[in-house]
């Protein structure tokens, strides 16, 4: 059953997941981070090893905490956070990732063996509806600013499409950097890494492909002012059965940054 | 019975707990800061003393007042505050479930918690395992010189003992009554089932600091000072408050100074 009334709201109510995050390294303004290594609550989580052809994910320690509901659905029901400085706490689904990407290969590097996404797309399929692309950074990288290819298969089930990073490489980004890659003409989201291409050598480092939704963006208006959504502002986002939450910080400034604040579902 | 519509939230409405806290020592932007030794309404509570062991918590002078219900669940339904000149932040309202006193302040062996109970069943799930259940140093009288890494160790929400994590913020000399430093977990934890002991990295040289087992039940935004802010039963998240919860608040500031924090908590019952 879906909630469609806020008596099915308040029911469903489910008790806040906190979080609070040690301070970042330094930020690229404008350019998103992923908490997702970094120690705090929920504790750090370990850099991924399921190989080159990585792992669809239905839990990973370092996640926010989640349980299906016994029936029904999960929806986002508050979203209150937090930051030393301002910008946009982003709060994702993280379908799938992998390990393996050699660093200083300027060749294509496939992801033999990837599969799908589970079927935790917009839609709840795995066609891939509004999932996208990323580079995540595990281990600083060395000198370098590649531009990273990245090859998909759409949600239309096209492979072979080819789309590069929306914001700029840096040389020696940290651990967290997320490079959002972007989408080729015509598509709306991918629902599977096929390949990944460096143009240059990043020389050192350890990064991974990952496959994520939005579930929601959060604006922090200034530093330290601390914000929320609700069920009726933020959309009642639809979280599908084993959802992964991690969060990512898109920063105003360069400032290392402290995040806290908590994510409360609904379910029924 | 649970409360699981519009109708029985607004039925089970009780009279608002006021509270006003004054200006606070001075704060870290972004550290927690404990308002529970502050005056006002309600008034400052003691310094805790129940030993190195500690205590387990079902009311504490100090606390923002609690009755549990003659029968059925109670619920968060409204939190509204505001605050004064100087900072904004976020405002917490928290469960406190245990604390303890003695620790020596200047001593960078483990201080072992002998005798320290379980918390009682006020976690997430209302059990005692300890699910969404977070560890705290607290100060209660300022500290002198040093900045300790503050380990401690617990048993998790799954029953493991010995697992250890430090403070999530870093610590400050002279860090004035109310500073709070929150404990990260450790690697696949969830929550903490009881305290088992701390260790300081060097010497803080003086001052009086509390080990604090808690929970997190709102976090209301508070984007701008002098504008008041509210959060309700169908935004706040409707959380659920076991029977002896111990209200207490944190405020998370923007700056190192700040007048005063004030509000009002409405919990439904029913």
């Amino acid at each position: 059953m879906a909630i469609t009334t806020l008596d099915g709201l308040l029911a469903g109510f489910q008790y806040p997941r906190e979080f609070m995050k040690v301070v970042t390294p330094t930020l690229v303004a404008g350019r998103p981070h992923s908490l997702f290594y970094l120690g705090g609550i929920p504790p750090a989580a370990v850099a991924p090893t399921p190989g080159i052809g990585g792992a669809v994910l239905t839990s990973y320690a370092g996640q926010l905490p989640f349980s299906n509901p016994g029936s029904g659905n999960s929806y986002l029901a508050r979203f209150v956070g937090q930051a030393a400085i301002g910008g946009v706490l982003l709060l994702c689904d993280r379908l799938w990732h992998n390990s393996g990407i050699t660093m200083t290969s300027t060749g294509e590097q496939t992801f033999t063996g990837a599969a799908q996404i589970p079927a935790r797309d917009e839609n709840g399929s795995n066609a891939g509806v509004g999932v996208y692309g990323a580079i995540e950074v595990s281990g600083a990288t060395g000198a370098g600013t590649p531009t990273l290819t990245l090859k998909y298969t759409n949600s239309a089930g096209t492979a072979d499409k080819t789309a590069t990073n929306i914001n700029a490489t840096v040389g020696s980004s940290p651990i967290g950097a997320f490079y959002p890659i972007a989408l080729a003409a015509g598509d709306d989201g991918i629902q599977k890494a096929q390949s990944l291409t460096l143009s240059a050598t990043w020389t050192s480092g350890t990064i991974h492909a990952v496959l994520y939704r939005v579930l929601a963006r959060l604006e922090i208006p200034a530093a330290f002012a601390g914000n929320a959504i609700d069920a009726l502002t933020a959309g009642f986002t639809r979280l599908y059965d084993n959802t992964v939450p991690f969060l990512v910080f898109v920063p105003q400034l360069t400032t290392a940054s402290l995040v806290c604040g908590h994510a409360i579902w609904s379910q029924g | 019975m649970a409360i699981t519509t519009l109708a029985g939230a607004i039925a089970g409405m009780k009279m608002p707990c006021v509270f006003t806290k004054g200006a606070t020592a001075t704060g870290v932007a972004g550290r927690p800061q404990s308002l529970f030794y502050l005056a006002g309404n309600p008034p400052a509570a003691a310094a805790p003393s129940p030993g190195i062991g500690g205590a387990v918590l079902t009311s504490y002078p100090g606390q923002i007042p609690w009755i549990n219900p003659a029968s059925g669940n109670s619920y968060l339904a409204r939190l509204q505050a505001i605050a004064g000149d100087g900072a904004y932040g976020s405002l917490m309202l928290c469960d406190r479930l245990w604390h303890n006193s003695g620790i020596t302040i200047t001593s960078t062996s483990e201080q072992t918690f002998t005798g320290a109970a379980q918390i009682p069943a006020r976690d997430a799930n209302g059990s005692n395992a300890g699910v969404g259940v977070y560890g705290a140093i607290e100060v209660s009288g300022a500290t002198g010189a040093g900045t300790p890494t503050l380990t401690l160790k617990y048993t998790n929400s799954a029953g493991t003992a010995d697992k250890t994590a430090t403070n999530i913020i870093a610590t400050v000399a002279s860090s004035g009554i109310g500073a709070f430093y929150p404990i990260a977990l450790a690697e696949g934890d969830d929550g903490i089932q009881q305290a088992q002991s701390l260790t300081l990295s060097e010497t803080w040289t003086s001052g009086t600091i509390h080990a604090v087992l808690y929970r997190v039940l709102a976090r209301l935004e508070l984007p701008m000072w002098k504008l008041t802010y509210a959060l309700d039963a169908l935004t706040g998240g409707f959380p659920r408050l076991y029977d002896n919860t111990v209200p207490f608040l944190l405020f998370v500031p923007s700056g190192t100074s700040y007048t005063q924090i004030a509000g009002q908590m409405i919990v439904s019952q029913g």
